[in-house]
Formats: structure tokens, sequence, C-alpha cells
């Protein structure tokens, strides 16, 4: 597992639906989502609902397969609830929560596809295929840590993004596919990343696949508003 | 034909008393296996998101200050990696990489702490042996 998995995973989520929500002014959205991650030679496969209000910041992630789970995230509260077996936790921690699937909806509002707002940097940029490519360097206090980024784009849509280790090493890589207009923007129905190895080998793999978009829903979903009914215990974990 | 049918029920009755008796063995067997796929997870995930170096680093310039705060700070792992998990796993998994996550961050305080008085007893030392010298 590389060490800054968690970094890598945020990097990669903030390319999904990049392009998307830049000029229609989002409220709520709902996208129903399968995903596969494939790791260690097991693959399991997730599928449910994400809800999103922007103005609360919240986002509600149902699960209805292989489970059923409510997952509510706000600032620094995470929820998960268990309809069937009536359990619920609560998670309290020091800081803000990075919003599941989320996160990158967010951070596409943000030029550059808040790339600039962490401190990463155009390096250069060149054209193959009709591919823009754009290299992305990180600041000088975290050039220690932080590895290049190398974003795809075509037609205005990005298509890859690749995620490099200190020496250079491919680390992650996505590619996003079947893209789908929403308001001015275009969001990817489908992303795969892949994580490497020391050895390049591929550590763990990931598809997730979104569909059924709605945006702005009038009323918002009662999803939304939801909470763990009073009757639950609920465990309550301190991060 | 009643001895037969005797027989047949004593081993019918015997194959549902085994059946019955092994469930709570096949329910703790999946449970246990429920356990060590969570804490197998949780524990690679710790080890994959904690920086050893930067609590190292703390340890370093904090001393004993930067140990004590590896000890008070609460690693959390990401919202998505409890996506779709069971209520068991969520317990077991939270639980195991807290406790790994802490480990490390402490573990390399420590490190870091230890190397920090090393430091600053060799330094000593040799100012002292400096001053020594040039008294004489």
């Amino acid at each position: 597992m590389p060490k800054n998995f968690k970094l890598t995973i945020l990097f990669l989520t903030t390319f999904l639906l990049c392009t998307a929500l830049y000029a229609a002014p989002l409220k709520t959205l709902s996208l129903d989502f399968t995903r596969e991650l494939t790791e260690n030679n097991k693959k399991e496969t997730i599928t449910g609902t994400l809800h999103y209000d922007v103005k609360a910041a919240r986002v509600v992630v149902e699960v209805t397969e292989p489970l059923k789970q409510i997952m509510v995230v706000q600032d620094k509260l995470l929820e998960i609830y268990y309809p069937v077996e009536n359990q619920a936790f609560r998670f309290i921690a020091k800081g803000r929560i990075p919003l599941p699937f989320i996160e990158s909806i967010i951070q596409s509002t943000q030029a550059e596809y808040g790339l600039t707002a962490i401190g990463y940097s155009l390096d250069r940029h060149e054209i193959t295929d009709d591919v823009l490519y754009t290299y992305w360097s990180p600041s000088e206090k975290t050039k220690d840590k932080l590895g290049t980024i190398i974003l795809g784009s075509h037609d205005s849509r990005l298509i890859s993004a690749e995620v490099k280790t200190l020496d250079g090493k491919l680390n992650a890589k996505s590619f996003y596919r079947n893209h789908t207009k929403l308001g001015d923007s275009h969001i990817p129905m489908e992303v795969t990343s892949s994580i490497y190895g020391p050895k390049s080998e591929v550590i763990e793999h990931e598809r997730v696949v979104y569909s059924n978009p709605q945006p702005n829903i009038q009323p918002p979903s009662l999803i939304l508003q939801f909470e763990i009914p009073k009757s639950v215990k609920v465990k309550e974990i301190e991060w | 034909m009643k001895t037969k049918l005797k027989s047949a029920f004593k081993i019918l009755a015997l194959l549902m008393a085994v059946l019955t008796f092994s469930m709570p063995f096949v329910t703790f067997a999946q449970q246990n296996s429920l356990q060590m796929e969570a804490i197998v997870a949780a524990e690679r995930d710790a080890q994959g998101d904690t920086s050893t170096a930067l609590w190292f680093l703390a340890g370093c310039v904090g001393g004993l200050i930067g140990v004590i705060i590896a000890y008070g700070v609460e690693p959390s792992p990401p919202a998505a990696r409890l996506l779709g998990k069971s209520p068991e796993y969520v317990a077991f998994y939270t639980d195991a990489y807290q406790e790994k996550a802490k480990n490390l961050q402490s573990n390399s305080a420590w490190v870091g702490c230890i190397v920090n008085g090393l430091v600053t007893v060799v330094y000593v030392a040799a100012v002292i042996a400096v001053a020594e010298s040039s008294t004489y």
C-alpha cells in the first residue's frame, strides 16, 4: 500500500466529474452508482444512490447491495445506519471528513480542478492524438511528499489522470468515460482507477459506474434530511 | 420393518443433533473470518495512511510534547472504506485501524524523541569536551 494512498485517492476523485457544474448553479444532486473494487484477487461490488446537498455540504449515501446501509457525512460527523440490523455508528472527527465520491464535485468548481488550490502549478503541456496532456508539479513545500500529476483532456472533457510517485513511478491512473451533459458541463459516468505498487503491479482496481443523474430535484429528496431514528442505540466513536 | 424405522429415526436424530450443535461453531468461524479480514485491511490501510516520517519529525522537534500529541491524535480512515461493510466489520475495522495507526504514530514519535535526545547529549558532551580542552 503506497504511503500517500489517501492523497492518491483524493487526487483521483478530484478529477471525477471534473468538467461538470461550472455554469449550472447546483443545489442538490442524486446519482445511482455501482462500485467494483478488486483487491488481492477479491472483487466486491457495492450499489446504491448518492445524494448531495451543496448548501449544507451534506452527502447521504444509500447502499442497497451487498447490504442496506445509509451513510451520512457532514462536516466533522459521519453517521452509518443499518436499517435491517437496526444498528448505528456515529464518528466524531476533529477535522472535516472528506465527502465520499462528491469531494471531486466541490473541487471541480475550482480553477484547474482544484490543483492550484493545493499548491500545484502547470509545468508544461503537449497535444498527442487530439488529447491535451497537462503536467502539474507540486509546490516547493510539498514536493518531498507529492508527485507529478498528468491530466489528459479531449474536447474540454477530462479523460485521464495519472499520479506519479516522488521518484517518477506511476502511482495511480484513472480513466473517465461516457460523459453526460449536466448544465453546461460533462460528467464522466464511468471512472476506472488503478493503484500501483512499488514494482508497478496493480494492487487495487476500482470501477465506479454512475447512472441516472438528477440535479436540483424539486422538492429535494427527503433522504437528504435523514436522521438516525431516536430508538436506535448509536455507538459513538471519536476520531 | 419396525427395526429399520427405528434405526433410520436414530440416524436422523443423530444428524439433527450434529447439525444443531455445529451451527454455533459455523457462526463463530464466520465471525472470526470477518474479524480477521477487517483487522488485516485496517492494519494495511493504517500503515499506508500514517506518515511515520512526519511523526518522527514531530518527536524530533517537539520531544516529549510530540510524543504526547502522537498519543492524543485520533487517526481517521476515510468514510469510503466503510461503505457497504457490515456493522461487525465496521466495529472491528475502526478499532484495529485506530490501534495500529496510533502505534505507528507514537512509535515514530518516540524514535524521533530518542534521536533528538541522543543528538542533544552528544552535542552537550562535545561542547563540554571542547570547553574543557580549551581551559587546559
